[in-house]
């Protein structure tokens, strides 16, 4: 799943990505967001390996069930009654389908932040906004640089001086600014000599988009839109309160959980197999 | 109602932006809008293990006093954008996106009327607002990501939960703007100075 | 290609002219020598050369540009056809990766994404990047730093290349390999090449035209040959500027000449004699006693049972390759690494590190050296003339040049009064001038009781004015011996005028040592 969406090109593995997080924040089905549940959890313990990993988000899902249903009083059904408060299932299921929300978008990062390095991102961003990537660019080379000086500086401060770790850490904040600033005009003068800016620059990467990449786009583009025509014509409506009225579970449901499945699990379609890529 | 919300934060970025491209590009404003957020970043790094105690939004407010709204807002962004390849990203990067850029732009607002550098009580007061405004824009995810959408009572709920979280905004604004302000200010005026920085 | 005429040029802010009445005549696909002590205006010509580098300030004279002056130059083709290369190979670095450096300049220009792509993968192979293509920039080695800088001007196929001290932060092979691609570059592509440079070793007898500058005017030029002889002429102050080779067969010959084969020749013939320098074995109290030290990790262990002795008084150098564990061994004993075995040390010792701006905490030199002061106040005084900054104190440290940097750091470090000095390639970057009077100040300190500890690649310096020579091998000390002993005994791993006297009667070590009978 990771080798395969870091080694498609950036654009695709985005919008592969950007799709689920849209159908993720916008369904309220409870067949929905379990489907995302199942598949995007099933994915983040693949990768993680310690089933105790999955513990916090289940306590996420319960505590968001039982906060709401002690705050809210809507619903018809009671489940429990204590100390004068009725506590309806109504509002524990629509607490329990938040958390798991909320917890779906948080297995979609984990596994964007896996696959996403940042030379996609400083890519991604380079393509839309130029100068902007360019600046990226530079910070990029900068903060590296920055870190391993500070610790330089640090060093040989503390090598020297008998001083406290305060003053010690300012002085080398005030030691790191001048550097800073003093370092940046090679880098200045070497931009001007290079000719920056003085033609419409074009744009280099490594990257390059392949018949593959094209159908694993088309592919994900594809399944968005079936699974946003299930949302907006028959998922869009689906309310807890008063009371949950499940409409049945048919052929139609039935595809489009499917098309859902499919639509998280797209990058093993798309798997070259091979032992050797299965180990991390 | 909460996903155009979402959907709100995460491209309002991008008007910015497009008008950013469209100017004639000045090597000079790059290369010191690289190295702030460079050192924005840095600075956030440094402070990692204090939750919440954290100089960026100074940092992203003396980089607009000093070098423009534009800069400032475009600090602030980037910064948020940048330092998250290493906390990693998340619904909240483009919260916290919007919400320094912000904060940039308008220390660049108004440090256009009056001399921001010099007046250190309206420095203070602003890193208050600025903490404020920061927690204001940071609680928006949180009611979104647990609710059906933005009620006021549950924003005002969490606002008043998160106020000792935004009280340390707070103060560890004024306090970054009071250490850093001066040292800053001084050694970009040596930077103006001598290279001809910005000759406006 | 250049045609300079009677240019003069003084810094907004400055009382004196940079340069003055230069005027000079480069030629197309040849190797110009820019040369002459810090300060003497070989950057600020250099920049000259390249319309968006000139300095702000008050100019008069013309610079022609194949026929065109400079300054109507369109800025597409200046950025394309005339390169420039800074001293500092880190600084100058924009991106993030070595793909995207070497790409940079081909973007500013515009070039359609094909033939980038494709340009990018021949400079890749033809400058053996492909190991580290794909590595982010701050990975990298100073020497590989230079080399990409190199690469990535090289892949705008430019017509002039502007070198400003480039070798001068790499150790001696970083160096080699650097100057060898400028020569490839040079001789395969007509590449105009103009090098700013106050180290002549190696390089002086490439050049095509050497032109030696000293306070802005131009004292020698011509032939290297040539340029060396007028030189000469100018006595003992210039006559430090020359390589080796040029020292010692000006004094056996009378006439300059770069071949180590000939001087050979001549030495067996000519009847010299050689004045040694005076070298007492020093025999002040122990101040430093390592046995058995280990450091590293348990994979590649980078000290191995390394043992020394430094004595009151003492000036020890310890040369060795990159990664042979120098400064591993400066960080061991002043503790900044973990080690293990045992180390007796009397009294405090303190580390100049190599990057002199490590240490510069304050806007002025005059606060800045007073930070932390252990000494006396009239101490710091004492130095300050010894040092001969007294004229630069109202100056920013970042403001001073690299010799005086490292005098500078120099003095901060004293004022934390150590008995024993660490010193890591103090002569890293200065030109000959500076070398000579930080050796002799180093002797002065020497005389005063403090004992020294120099890690060093540069073996003319260790040659002479060490105590005691050693070269790290294993993780330990090789040799150990007075400095004559140390590099007549050596075969490979010597001076030139050793290598060049080996197996005469009378081996020599420095060009000083030889006088002509």
């Amino acid at each position: 799943m990771k080798t395969v969406l870091s080694r498609l090109h950036p654009a695709s593995a985005f919008v592969y990505l950007a799709g689920i997080l849209i159908m993720a924040a916008l369904n309220r089905h409870p067949w929905m967001t379990c489907t995302q549940l199942l598949c995007l959890g099933g994915i983040y313990l693949y990768y993680e390996r310690r089933p105790g990993k999955i513990l916090p988000f289940i306590g996420i899902i319960l505590l968001s069930a039982v906060l709401n249903g002690v705050f809210v009083q809507r619903g018809n059904t009671a489940a429990v009654t204590a100390a004068g408060r009725t506590v309806t299932a109504e509002a524990l299921l629509y607490g329990g389908n938040a958390g798991i929300l909320l917890v779906n978008v948080l297995f979609l990062f984990s596994l964007w932040n896996r696959c996403f390095r940042q030379e996609h991102w400083v890519y991604l961003f380079g393509s839309a906004f130029p100068k902007l990537g360019v600046i990226l660019s530079m910070a990029m080379n900068l903060i590296p640089k920055y870190r391993k000086q500070a610790e330089k500086f640090s060093n040989v401060r503390k090598e020297l001086y008998k001083e406290s770790a305060v003053r010690r850490a300012a002085a080398v904040c005030s030691m790191e600014l001048t550097w800073a600033f003093e370092s940046s005009m090679d880098q200045l003068d070497s931009m001007n000599a290079r000719g920056y800016g003085t033609v419409k620059r074009s744009h280099f990467h490594l990257f390059q988009f392949g018949k593959r990449d094209g159908c694993f786009m088309a592919a994900a583009v594809l399944l968005f839109l079936i699974n946003l025509y299930g949302f907006w014509k028959f998922y869009a409506h689906f309310y807890f309160y008063p009371e949950v009225r499940w409409g049945g579970f048919d052929l139609k449901d039935f595809c489009f959980v499917l098309c859902m499945g499919i639509q998280i699990l797209l990058p093993l379609l798309f798997w070259e197999g091979g032992k050797k890529l299965c180990i991390r | 109602m909460s996903i155009p919300i979402v959907l709100l934060a995460a491209v309002s970025c991008i008007p910015y932006y497009y008008k950013y491209e469209k100017k004639k590009p000045q090597t000079r404003e790059h290369v010191v809008l690289a190295v702030m957020t460079a050192l924005t970043v840095i600075s956030r790094m440094i402070f990692a293990p204090v939750p919440g105690f954290k100089p960026v939004a100074a940092m992203v407010m003396i980089c607009g006093m000093a070098f423009g709204r534009e800069s400032g807002f475009l600090c602030g962004s980037l910064s948020a954008f940048v330092s998250n390849f290493f906390f990693g990203q998340g619904p909240w990067t483009p919260f916290q996106m919007i919400a320094w850029g912000s904060i940039g732009w308008f220390s660049g607002m108004l440090n256009r009327t009056g001399q921001m550098e010099k007046r250190r009580i309206r420095t203070a007061v602003f890193g208050i607002l600025a903490g404020i405004w920061y927690s204001l824009v940071m609680n928006l995810w949180v009611v979104i990501g647990a609710g059906e959408g933005l009620e006021w009572i549950r924003y005002g709920a969490v606002f008043i939960t998160s106020l000792p979280v935004t009280a340390e905004y707070c103060v560890s604004n004024v306090l970054f703007l009071w250490i850093l302000v001066p040292g800053f200010m001084k050694r970009l005026n040596r930077v103006k100075y001598k290279y001809g920085f910005f000759e406006f | 290609m250049y045609q300079i005429k009677h240019l003069s040029f003084q810094y907004a802010m400055a009382e004196k002219e940079a340069l003055r009445d230069i005027s000079m005549e480069i030629e197309e696909g040849t190797l110009t020598l820019l040369t002459g002590p810090s300060g003497s205006g070989k950057s600020t010509l250099l920049r000259h050369l390249k319309k968006e580098l000139m300095p702000a300030g008050r100019r008069s004279g013309s610079i022609w540009y194949k026929g065109t002056d400079l300054k109507q130059l369109e800025p597409e083709r200046s950025a394309a056809e005339i390169g420039y290369l800074f001293q500092n190979p880190s600084h100058q670095m924009v991106m993030d990766t070595v793909w995207h450096e070497i790409a940079f300049g081909l973007e500013n220009l515009g070039t359609p994404y094909g033939q980038m792509k494709r340009t990018v993968a021949e400079i890749v192979n033809y400058c053996n990047l492909q190991r580290i293509y794909d590595r982010p920039v701050c990975d990298l080695s100073g020497g590989e730093k230079q080399l990409v800088n190199l690469a990535a001007l090289a892949a705008m196929h430019p017509k002039v290349l502007l070198l400003d001290e480039p070798a001068a932060w790499l150790d001696p092979a970083g160096k080699k390999s650097f100057l060898a691609m400028v020569e490839m570059l040079q001789k395969e592509f007509q590449m105009t090449i103009v090098m700013a440079s106050h180290d002549l070793e190696d390089i002086m007898e490439k050049a095509d035209q050497c032109i030696f500058l000293k306070d802005g005017q131009i004292l020698a030029e011509g032939t290297p040959v040539h340029a060396a002889e007028k030189l000469w002429e100018q006595g003992k102050d210039m006559e430090a500027f020359l390589p080796q080779t040029i020292r010692l067969s000006k004094r056996i010959k009378g006439t300059p000449d770069f071949s180590m084969a000939s001087l050979r020749r001549t030495m067996q013939k000519v009847p010299y004699e050689i004045i040694y320098r005076k070298e007492c074995k020093v025999s002040g109290d122990l101040v430093l006693k390592v046995r058995g030290m280990y450091a590293g990790c348990q994979e590649r262990e980078i000290l191995k049972n390394f043992s020394m002795d430094l004595r009151q008084g003492e000036f020890l150098a310890v040369l060795g390759a990159n990664g042979s564990g120098k400064t591993t061994l400066l960080k061991c004993i002043s503790g900044q690494m973990k080690r293990s075995g045992k180390v007796r040390m009397k009294g405090r010792c303190a580390v100049l590190p190599q990057e002199a701006e490590l240490l510069f905490a304050k806007d002025r030199l005059e606060d800045d050296l007073k930070e932390n002061m252990r000494e006396e106040p009239c101490q710091l005084e004492e130095y300050i003339d010894l040092f001969g900054l007294r004229e630069q104190l109202g100056r920013h440290p970042y403001d001073l040049s690299g010799g005086q940097q490292q005098m500078a750091a120099l003095i901060k470090v004293l004022m934390a009064d150590p008995d024993i000095l660490m010193l890591d390639e103090p002569t890293k970057g200065m030109d000959r001038f500076h070398k000579m009077k930080l050796g002799r100040i180093l002797k002065i300190l020497c005389s005063r009781g403090k004992s020294i500890l120099c890690v060093t690649h540069d073996m003319e310096f260790a040659a002479a004015f060490a105590d005691r020579v050693g070269m790290m091998f294993d993780g330990k000390l090789e040799g150990m011996e007075r400095p004559r002993d140390f590099f007549t005994g050596n075969y490979f791993y010597t001076t030139m005028v050793a290598k060049i006297t080996r197996d005469m009667p009378k081996p020599a070590v420095l060009p000083e040592e030889v006088r002509y009978l």
